[in-house]
């Protein structure tokens, strides 16, 4: 659920950190991460503000119960 | 800690930038007034808009049961907590709003005639409810068109009290999430536009307090703030939403598919809800949801589904690809986690958690009892917010013209910055953090004051709040993140003892998403608002609005 980061394709500009509304990422060196995984809505803001493809979304196994 | 302070000066404060506070700040700098926008999020992304929508409610005098009569006959009932005027603002203002979204970029759809694409839902009684398309690019869209409008937009801030001179509003302090600066805003008047209603006061199946319907960065702002500044708020008991979730997910979607007719099966596959109101699953969500929990006790589930298989598959693509994730941006990896496809097999969905709140008291000019205090977050939708945003706007901005600046409270504002950061700058001793102490929230609110309830289970829920409230000056932080979030914590507690405290008033059943064992009945007599306000001692004091 909380969103992973392509490397190939993400130039850290920092928009997604930025945009996150629950302070949930963090940069890190070659992507950001979700420091606080628990934390995320699913909302989607990170990828909304990535001009570059590079948000994608993995459920975790409680969605899926 | 050596703490900055940041000061600003406008005519018109709103706080909160999603959809109301949008609306409100739009509105005013039209009418010409300075506006500064506060908020704790971004305003590109905050509030429940920032996860999108699909749908925005317009009556527009062009169908049957499509005009302002129609709203009244629905909105302005006496527990609504809105007067015809305040719905006479709402309808006024659907015209100025719908054009200003269009003119920011945001896909409303339309007929091949040219009108607008919509549906009827609530039990509403026209079809008021226009889809949106590619729903997740509102709020960035919206954002770019207010900053448009030159209102100073302050991101970041965590306001913890609104500041008064005598009677008046005069302001707002708060902090800076990210770098801890003390904010200080000094106005003429001032428009609260958080979110109606709180995420994480209670658990779906998946107890993940973040995993929620609405927003769960929306703590209760919008009714402790007021209240502690001195305003009465209605309908704390009965402002208090749940919906049916995609199982395991909180994420919305449910107006959708229940209006574009969705059938609600229960775990033997028997459409149920004709049994609790006559328009099914388009009738009120309180009625699905208290249908649903009755199937349940009935051993009639779970599971339950909505089966969306009997539609025309366009319409079913159109609902599964372009709507849903238009209300969640995130929708279709959920759907490719759990293989649903609309078409084929029912979606699996289950009651949420709860969400509680409640609509600050005000004049048809939506003005608090707080003087020059406006409201226009009263009615939990991305249409209600934005239109009563924008004639609060309105309002606000047409009195900063005839106010002068207020004086702040200096004295005050010392106190209160020393304790604002008192559980950052001073751990306290045996600290605990925010999740234990907002689980334990959770725990009491979910076990005693749930979907079933009695004065017993909710007297026996304040005696564990006032085990939590020997926890609060424990809480402490180590970060300005943990520091924010200890103050949603508190936030929430104090939200949630006024919450039971109030639904001990209502001794009835059937008019809020719960039911009281020992007063199983509607009362007609209790078709009327109950207003909290604090007394001198910050406790809670009820009185009927008839």
């Amino acid at each position: 659920m909380p969103p992973v980061f392509d490397e190939t394709k993400c130039i850290t500009c920092g928009k997604c950190v930025a945009n996150c509304p629950g302070y949930v990422l963090e940069m890190g060196e070659a992507t950001p991460r979700a420091a606080f995984p628990d934390e995320c809505w699913h909302c989607g803001c990170c990828r909304i503000a990535c001009d570059n493809g590079a948000v994608s979304f993995e459920f975790p196994l409680h969605t899926r119960l | 800690m050596n703490v900055q302070k940041r000061a600003y000066e406008t005519d018109v404060l709103v706080l909160g930038s999603s959809a109301a506070g949008c609306g409100a700040a739009i509105a005013a700098r039209k009418a010409g007034a300075e506006v500064l926008l506060v908020d704790k999020g971004k305003l590109e992304s905050s509030g429940c808009l920032g996860g999108g929508n699909d749908h925005f409610m317009a009556v527009l005098d062009e169908a049957e049961h499509d005009s302002l009569e129609d709203m009244y006959g629905y909105y302005a009932t006496p527990a609504s907590g809105m007067s015809r005027g305040v719905v006479k603002n709402y309808y006024r203002a659907m015209k100025p709003c719908l054009k200003v979204l269009e003119d920011s970029g945001i896909e409303l759809m339309r007929n091949p005639d040219g009108t607008y694409m919509r549906s009827v839902g609530f039990g509403q009684p026209g079809p008021w409810w226009i889809h949106i398309n590619h729903g997740f690019n509102v709020k960035p869209r919206l954002a770019k068109y207010v900053r448009g409008t030159g209102a100073k937009v302050v991101n970041h801030v965590l306001v913890i009290n609104l500041l008064k001179d005598g009677d008046r509003i005069a302001g707002c302090i708060g902090f800076d999430v990210l770098k801890g600066d003390l904010i200080v805003v000094r106005c003429k008047t001032a428009v609260m536009g958080f979110g109606l209603t709180a995420q994480r006061v209670s658990n779906n199946s998946t107890h993940k307090p973040f995993n929620q319907w609405f927003s769960p960065y929306v703590t209760g702002s919008q009714v402790i703030l007021p209240l502690e500044a001195g305003a009465g708020v209605l309908n704390v008991d009965i402002t208090d939403m749940a919906t049916m979730l995609p199982k395991g997910w909180g994420a919305p979607g449910m107006n959708g598919i229940n209006n574009m007719g969705g059938k609600e099966l229960n775990a033997r596959g028997e459409r149920f809800m004709g049994k609790y109101d006559p328009m099914l699953e388009n009738g009120l969500r309180r009625n699905q949801v208290m249908g649903t929990y009755q199937e349940g006790l009935e051993g009639n589930g779970p599971p339950f589904f909505m089966d969306m298989t009997h539609f025309d598959p366009e319409e079913a693509r159109h609902l599964q690809y372009d709507l849903m994730p238009g209300d969640k941006e995130t929708y279709l990896e959920y759907c490719e986690a759990r293989n649903i496809d609309f078409t084929k097999t029912p979606l699996e969905v289950e009651i949420s958690e709860r969400m509680i709140g409640g609509v600050v008291k005000c004049t048809d000019e939506q003005e608090t009892e707080v003087r020059n205090l406006y409201t226009a977050s009263l009615c939990n939708n991305f249409s209600a917010a934005m239109c009563l945003g924008w004639a609060a706007g309105e309002f606000a901005a047409a009195r900063a013209v005839e106010v002068a600046m207020p004086s702040l409270p200096e004295a005050e504002i010392g106190a209160l910055a020393k304790t604002v950061f008192a559980p950052l700058a001073e751990k306290p001793a045996k600290s605990i953090g925010y999740t234990e102490f907002e689980d334990g929230i959770r725990q009491v609110m979910d076990y005693y004051v749930g979907y079933q309830r009695t004065e017993g289970s909710m007297k026996q829920a304040l005696k564990s709040f006032a085990v939590l409230e020997e926890y609060l000056p424990r809480l402490g932080a180590s970060t300005l993140r943990e520091l924010m979030r200890v103050r949603e914590s508190i936030e929430l507690f104090k939200l949630c003892r006024i919450y039971i405290q109030a639904c001990m008033q209502r001794r009835e059943s059937g008019r809020a998403m719960y039911r009281r064992a020992d007063y199983p009945d509607l009362d007609p007599a209790l078709e009327k608002c109950l207003v909290t306000r604090l007394d001198e001692s910050g406790n809670p004091v009820f009185q009927w609005n008839s």
